[in-house]
């Protein structure tokens, strides 16, 4: 354990947090939008997590359980944003939301 | 060894999954692909002293926020998108590259500079004058000593000690003599001792290093210590990370986090129901006429048809 370096997890946090942010922008299918929400949130915990442990600091890890709470709570919300998305628009792309474009 | 070998593998297995998640054109291939990045951050998590959340890991995002993916994958019946529907964006993949690099850079001086990864740091003393004074040197958290030198140079014989901070002490052994210098011819010789010891690493040299001297020393002159150590993560507690512990930092040290999320998740779950319940159903768009001549076949592939939606109202009517 002591050989796990920080540096390792920080940077391999930081990639997981730019593949989650590929997604949200390049993906135009709102479910996998979502999906790649939960990866950003799972990308910034591996961080927390990890300057926890380097930094023998329980507030890390008291964060993480809150933005698993708070995970849950933006994944049921979406999840119907998405179910009422899908019976507005009868699509689940998010480019269909063009009610307000002039 | 073993354990960076299992943190690498569980790395690229993350790295993998979380691209394959956000890569691939069929939702529940996607949905599977992130019970891979969750199970694979879970053990990460157990790596990292985190043996509490690792399982929270598992249980809330596997066993609730998974399953909820693929039923409203299932409930809409979300199928693959077809080939050329979303149309590639290099600006995407170009601005997710520069953010990796952007984070990843900042990131990686941190975390070797939190454990000073191929790099070592030196620590003196204040003031090195002796006499009534006694120089000390503090070394930081998370240090160990690779070699601690102690030097001194005295006017005369003098006995001096280094205490460490276990208590442990070192003498200096005063060997080589030299003289320097005649102040004045009729005065005797004054003799500076210079020499060094190394005193054999000692471990976690955390804390505070004194170097005391003999009152009985005629005259010091100059006297340091020089710690010379490398960072390594800080020793937590074995209870680190542990369900109780945990528990004792949120439920007893964060209370209001507590109540605050749980109103949260409350008022999450009546507004999921207020936004998808059955009294919320208004269409802005009305579906296309040709959609149900087409006998079942979907114009777009991959969005949801209405008429195939199965929703309460329906059952009801």
């Amino acid at each position: 354990m002591i050989l796990f370096n920080p540096a390792f997890a920080l940077v391999l946090g930081a990639c997981l947090f730019a593949a989650g942010a590929y997604g949200v922008l390049a993906r135009r299918q709102i479910i996998v939008i979502l999906m790649s929400i939960e990866i950003l949130l799972g990308a910034v915990g591996l961080t927390l997590v990890t300057l926890a442990r380097a930094l023998a600091d329980p507030g890390g890890q008291a964060l993480v359980l809150f933005a698993m709470a708070v995970s849950a709570a933006e994944a049921a919300v979406g999840l119907a944003i998405l179910v009422a998305f899908s019976r507005t628009f009868h699509s689940t792309d998010a480019d269909a939301a063009q009610t307000l474009r002039g | 060894m073993f354990i960076d070998i299992i943190a690498v593998l569980l790395g690229v297995a993350a790295i993998t999954s979380a691209v394959l998640a956000v890569t691939r054109a069929n939702p529940i291939h996607g949905a599977l692909a992130l019970m891979g990045f969750f199970l694979a951050l879970s053990g990460l998590y157990t790596i990292l002293a985190a043996p509490f959340l690792a399982a929270l890991q598992v249980l809330i995002y596997v066993g609730a926020i998974l399953v909820l993916f693929l039923f409203a994958i299932m409930l809409l019946d979300l199928k693959a998108v077809p080939p050329g529907a979303e149309p590639p964006r290099p600006g995407a993949l170009l601005g997710a590259v520069a953010l990796a690099v952007a984070l990843a850079v900042p990131l990686a001086i941190g975390g070797i500079a939190l454990t000073g990864w191929n790099g070592r740091a030196t620590y003196r003393a204040e003031h090195t004058l002796g006499g009534a004074s006694v120089p000390r040197i503090v070394v930081p958290d998370r240090v160990v000593a690779e070699d601690v030198i102690f030097h001194a140079e005295t006017l005369g014989a003098a006995v001096v000690r280094a205490v460490a901070p276990d208590g442990t002490t070192y003498d200096l052994p005063l060997g080589r003599r030299q003289p320097v210098r005649v102040e004045a011819p009729d005065q005797p010789l004054p003799f500076v001792t210079e020499d060094s010891l190394e005193i054999p690493p000692a471990g976690l040299a955390t804390g505070t290093w004194e170097v005391r001297v003999d009152p009985s020393a005629t005259q010091i002159t100059n006297l340091w210590l020089e710690v010379r150590g490398r960072f390594v993560w800080r020793p937590v507690a074995a209870d680190f990370g542990s369900t109780p512990w945990v528990g004792l930092r949120v439920l007893a040290e964060q209370p209001a986090g507590v109540e605050i999320v749980s109103i949260l998740l409350l008022v999450a779950a009546v507004a999921a129901i207020a936004i998808a319940g059955p009294d919320a159903r208004r269409s802005a768009v009305p579906p296309a006429p040709t959609e149900r001549s087409e006998g079942g076949t979907r114009p777009t592939g991959w969005s949801s048809e209405p008429e195939g939606t199965l929703t309460a109202g329906e059952v009801h009517a």
